[in-house]
C-alpha cells in the first residue's frame, strides 16, 4: 500500500489493519504531523472526526455505532511476498 | 484462454470450483478387491518402484525412503542383498515415479512394486479406480523405511496369503460402500488421518464373516482376523485409496483452482491442480510439530513424508480435526478447542462443506472440502496436515504424531502456472 496516494482531507485519521499479522498500523495523517508539533490531540477531537478505514470492517462497525463518520476500504496485506501474485489473485477473484 | 470482452475469469473459476466439489460429495467410493499390482497399474513398468509424494531420483532420497526402496528390491528379488539393492537403485537401473502417477497411493514411503497387493476402490458414480497397499501394521516396516527379513517375510506373507484372503472377503461381501464408514466413523471420533480406531473396527465387521466363509485354515483365519484386529491404523491405505477414488474426477476441470493431489517424499513437498495438468508443484518439506515418543527428539525426526495427505484434500485429517477430540492431544495440537479452530480456518481455504459428513462438535456442519489455492494465498492458510513423525533413521519406525503444514510456495509455484495456462497477465 502506497500512503503517498490517499488524498486525505483534514481532520481524516487514516487507520489500518493487518489481517494477518494482527498489528495496527501506524497513524498516518496530516494530523498526526499537526498533532505532533501542538502536542495536543484537543484540536482535533474538538472537531467532527472522519475516518478511513482500511482493512477489518469490525473498526468501522465500532467506529459507526459511536456515531463517527467513516469510509470502509476493503484491503488486507498481500501474504505473498511476490508482487505478481496479489495482482494475479485480484484478476482472479480472490 | 481469455475469448471475449463478457468472460469473467473469476466466474469462470467459481464454476469450476463448484464442479469438482459437486464432483467430489457426488463420489461414490466402494472398496472392490485387492489385486496384485502388475496386473491392475496401466504401463506399470519392470523394475519400477513407485513411492510417495513427487517424483524424487535416489540421490535426494532422505534415509527412510532409501531404506525401503533398498527393501522393495530385494522383496522383488531383483537384487539379493541389501547392499546389492542400494548399488543398483544407484545405478540407474530401477525407474521411480510417483505412485500418484499410476492412480495410487501409499502412506509414508509408499513403496509399490509389482508383486505388491493392492486395495482396489472404485468410485461407482463416475467408473474411475484407485489403489493402495494393504497397511502392513505398526513398528519395523516398510513405510518407515524398514527392509530386514522381518519386513520382507510379512510382506511375502502379505502378498501370497493376505491379500488374495482381504480380497476374496471383500467380493464375498459383495463390495463395501465406504461413504457411509466414514460418516460413522467421524460420529465416533476418526478424523481418518492419524485416528483409524473407529474406521477400522467398522471395517472389521464388514469383513469378518465374510473372510470365515472364504478362509477354510483356521490358523490362517486366525493370523488374518489378528493382523486387521490388531493395527488401528489398517484402515488408513483403505482410506487413502478411497480418498485418491474421490478426488481423481475433480482433475482436469478447465478454470478450477482446487488442490487434486498433496503428497511428500520426505524431501519435496508437491501439489497438484485440476486444470493445470499433472504438473507437481514442489517445495521443501517442512518437519511437522507435534508430540514425539519418549526417548526421541526432533532431530531423531525426517521432514515431511507419505502420500496420505490425499485425506486432506477431501476434507478428512487435519481438515476434520474438530471431529476427533482423542487426536488432538495425540498430535500435539492442544485442547478440542484448538482442534475446531483448525477445521474452522481449513473451511477459509476451501470450497465448502461435505454434507455427508459431518462434526458433532460443529453443529453436524460438512467437513471443508475442495482446497482452492487462491484461498490459501489470498489468506495466508496453509493447509493443515496431521501426520506420522517416522525416525530420519530407516526401519526405527514412527517417533510421534504432529501436524504439519503445506509450503506456501507449492501455492504460489501454482497460481504462477495456472496464470500462464490461461493467460492472465
Amino acid at each position: 500500500m502506497n500512503f503517498e496516494n490517499i488524498q486525505y482531507r483534514d481532520n481524516s485519521i487514516l487507520v489500518g489493519y493487518f489481517r494477518n499479522a494482527y498489528t495496527m498500523m501506524t497513524l498516518v495523517t496530516r494530523h498526526e504531523v499537526t498533532m505532533s508539533k501542538t502536542n495536543s490531540i484537543d484540536a482535533l477531537l474538538a472537531s467532527s472526526v472522519k475516518v478511513v478505514n482500511i482493512g477489518l470492517r469490525e473498526f468501522a462497525a465500532d467506529l459507526k455505532a459511536g456515531k463517527t463518520s467513516v469510509i470502509q476500504v476493503e484491503w488486507s496485506p498481500p501474504v505473498s511476498s511476490n508482487p505478481r501474485i496479489a495482482m494475479l489473485l485480484a484478476k482472479m477473484g480472490a | 484462454m481469455i475469448m471475449n470482452a463478457a468472460f469473467s475469469l473469476p466466474d469462470a473459476i467459481a464454476a469450476a470450483n463448484a464442479e469438482a466439489h459437486r464432483r467430489i460429495i457426488a463420489a461414490d467410493p466402494v472398496l472392490v478387491d485387492v489385486g496384485i499390482a502388475r496386473d491392475l497399474l496401466k504401463g506399470f513398468p519392470d523394475r519400477t518402484v513407485l513411492h510417495a509424494g513427487p517424483p524424487i531420483e535416489w540421490s535426494r532420497m532422505c534415509g527412510p525412503m532409501k531404506g525401503a526402496v533398498a527393501g522393495a528390491i530385494v522383496f522383488e528379488g531383483w537384487a539379493k542383498t541389501l547392499e546389492e539393492a542400494e548399488a543398483m537403485a544407484a545405478s540407474g537401473d530401477i525407474l521411480f515415479e510417483p505412485n500418484h502417477h499410476y492412480d495410487a497411493v501409499g502412506p509414508m514411503t509408499g513403496m509399490t512394486t509389482p508383486s505388491m497387493p493392492l486395495l482396489i476402490v472404485e468410485n461407482k458414480a463416475f467408473g474411475n479406480r484407485a489403489y493402495c497397499t494393504i497397511n502392513e501394521g505398526m513398528g519395523n516396516v516398510m513405510r518407515f523405511g524398514g527392509n530386514d527379513q522381518e519386513v520382507i517375510d510379512r510382506l511375502k506373507w502379505m502378498a501370497n496369503i493376505a491379500g488374495p484372503a482381504i480380497g476374496a472377503a471383500i467380493r464375498q461381501a459383495g463390495g463395501i460402500k465406504l461413504k457411509n464408514i466414514i460418516s460413522r466413523g467421524l460420529s465416533m471420533g476418526d478424523e481418518m488421518h492419524m485416528r483409524n480406531a473407529a474406521c477400522t473396527s467398522l471395517i472389521l465387521r464388514e469383513l469378518a464373516a465374510p473372510m470365515s466363509e472364504v478362509v477354510e485354515q483356521r490358523d490362517v483365519l486366525t493370523r488374518m482376523l489378528r493382523f486387521m484386529s490388531g493395527n488401528d491404523m489398517f484402515f488408513l491405505n483403505i482410506v487413502m485409496a478411497m480418498s485418491k477414488a474421490v478426488i481423481m474426477p475433480a482433475h482436469g476441470i478447465e478454470y478450477s483452482t482446487v488442490v487434486t493431489t498433496m503428497a511428500r517424499n520426505g524431501t519435496d513437498f508437491g501439489i497438484r491442480v485440476s486444470s493445470t495438468g499433472d504438473e507437481w508443484f514442489v517445495a521443501p518439506a517442512e518437519m511437522a510439530k507435534g508430540l514425539l515418543f519418549a526417548g526421541f527428539t526432533e532431530a531423531d525426526g525426517n521432514p515431511d513424508i507419505g502420500d496420505s495427505c490425499i485425506t486432506e484434500t477431501v476434507g478428512l485429517g487435519g481438515f476434520a480435526m474438530a471431529a476427533s477430540p482423542a487426536v488432538v492431544g495425540f498430535v500435539g495440537a492442544g485442547s478440542l478447542d484448538d482442534a475446531i479452530n483448525f477445521t474452522r480456518s481449513m473451511g477459509e481455504i476451501t470450497v465448502g462443506p461435505n454434507p455427508e459428513w459431518t462434526m458433532a462438535t460443529m453443529q453436524m456442519a460438512g467437513v471443508p472440502t475442495g482446497i482452492d489455492i487462491r484461498k490459501v494465498l489470498s489468506t495466508g492458510l496453509k493447509p493443515v496436515i496431521n501426520t506420522a513423525i517416522t525416525n530420519k533413521r530407516p526401519g526405527k519406525g514412527q517417533i510421534g504424531a504432529g501436524v504439519v503444514h503445506a509450503p506456501f510456495e507449492c501455492f504460489e509455484k501454482a497460481l504462477l502456472a495456472y496464470a500462464d495456462k490461461h493467460g492472465v497477465v
